[in-house]
């Protein structure tokens, strides 16, 4: 994944790996009751201009292959940290809020970091444990996953899996400033 | 002073305990180079530790049971994103307690807190602990350099 350009983009099941990124895009549909886990996603992939389909992303409540899968996401360290790496979602770049609606806010000013409808779980050491891995709900260091058990030692992978949980009171919106962080300490 | 906080500003000082040359070791500065707290040059019995700011003051702790440094970093899943410092912390483990004192410095100001040993950044632990020379009362301070 090219961190510069591509983006992780979660859309319905109408839509198809393979699909170019200039072409129809299929939000997912927001349900009439209850909660959807978004059917499928992608990495949009700017250099080969496509959407590319990760098979394995969620759980089987989704429309894809997802579920009890370990090496779904990857995140690779080239050294040793002085403490746990995290996976973080933020409105933006800045790092300094989680208004927005995808994130559990209200949309302006209000946060609650419990309601992200982006959920993540760690899978470095094992898998989910669960086909319908609940995950944890993405937003700020407030709720964030550790991607690790302890400080690495070495260089290595770490892996997640990550999905998008619609409720059926969502309000429509497109954002594409919202970022996932990884926080990490060196020395 | 503040000519001097200039010159060291943002690098870290350590004596080491014992009479065996170096005494001390100045990094560099850790904006823009690695800290190597990993390295060798670390890898003795600290006396002290002191971390220079900007503003010609200085972070230092002394008598602790065991010292660490390190750098809170972020890197964004962002076209707008990239690697960047958040924030620089100076911790000191106090002898005989679970119990570290940890500075700091970021978002444009020094924080001083006590955080329970292991549990000392987000609630878990850090490595890279260095071993202090404990007997002399502990000090943790923010003085002009």
């Amino acid at each position: 994944m090219d961190l510069t350009n591509d983006k992780i983009m979660f859309l319905d099941t109408q839509q198809a790996d393979g699909d170019s990124r200039t072409g129809a895009k299929y939000p997912t549909i927001i349900p009439a009751a209850g909660s959807l886990e978004a059917q499928k996603t992608f990495i949009d992939d700017l250099s080969a201009t496509v959407f590319d389909q990760v098979p394995l992303a969620g759980t089987t409540n989704g429309g894809q292959s997802g579920g009890n899968k370990r090496y779904v996401f990857a995140i690779y360290f080239d050294g040793a940290t002085a403490g746990i790496p995290y996976l973080e979602a933020w409105d933006t770049n800045a790092h300094t809020s989680a208004f927005k609606t995808f994130l559990g806010g209200n949309g302006t000013d209000t946060e609650t970091p419990a309601n992200s409808t982006l959920q993540a779980i760690t899978t470095t050491n094992a898998a989910p444990g669960a086909a319908t891995w609940s995950g944890t709900p993405l937003a700020k260091t407030t709720s964030r996953i550790s991607l690790d058990a302890a400080a690495l030692t070495v260089a290595k992978n770490m892996y997640f899996n990550i999905k998008q949980v619609i409720g059926s009171t969502f309000v429509p919106v497109q954002d594409s400033a919202i970022v996932l962080a990884l926080r990490y300490l060196y020395s | 002073m503040i000519a001097q906080g200039g010159i060291l500003a943002w690098r870290i000082r350590v004596r080491f305990a014992g009479k065996l040359p170096p005494v001390e070791y100045l990094s560099p500065d850790v904006r823009h180079a690695n800290p190597g707290w990993d390295d060798e040059a670390f890898n003795r019995q600290m006396e002290s530790l002191e971390f220079f700011l900007p503003t010609g003051h200085k972070i230092m702790l002394a008598g602790m049971e065991a010292y660490n440094f390190f750098i809170e970093a972020t890197q964004s899943f962002s076209r707008r994103g990239g690697a960047r410092i958040e924030s620089f912390f100076v911790a000191g483990k106090l002898p005989a307690l679970p119990v570290v004192e940890l500075w700091r410095i970021g978002d444009g100001r020094v924080t001083r807190d006590r955080k329970p040993w292991g549990a000392e950044w987000g609630g878990t632990a850090t490595r890279g602990w260095k071993l202090g020379l404990v007997g002399a009362d502990p000090v943790s301070a923010l003085v002009e350099a």
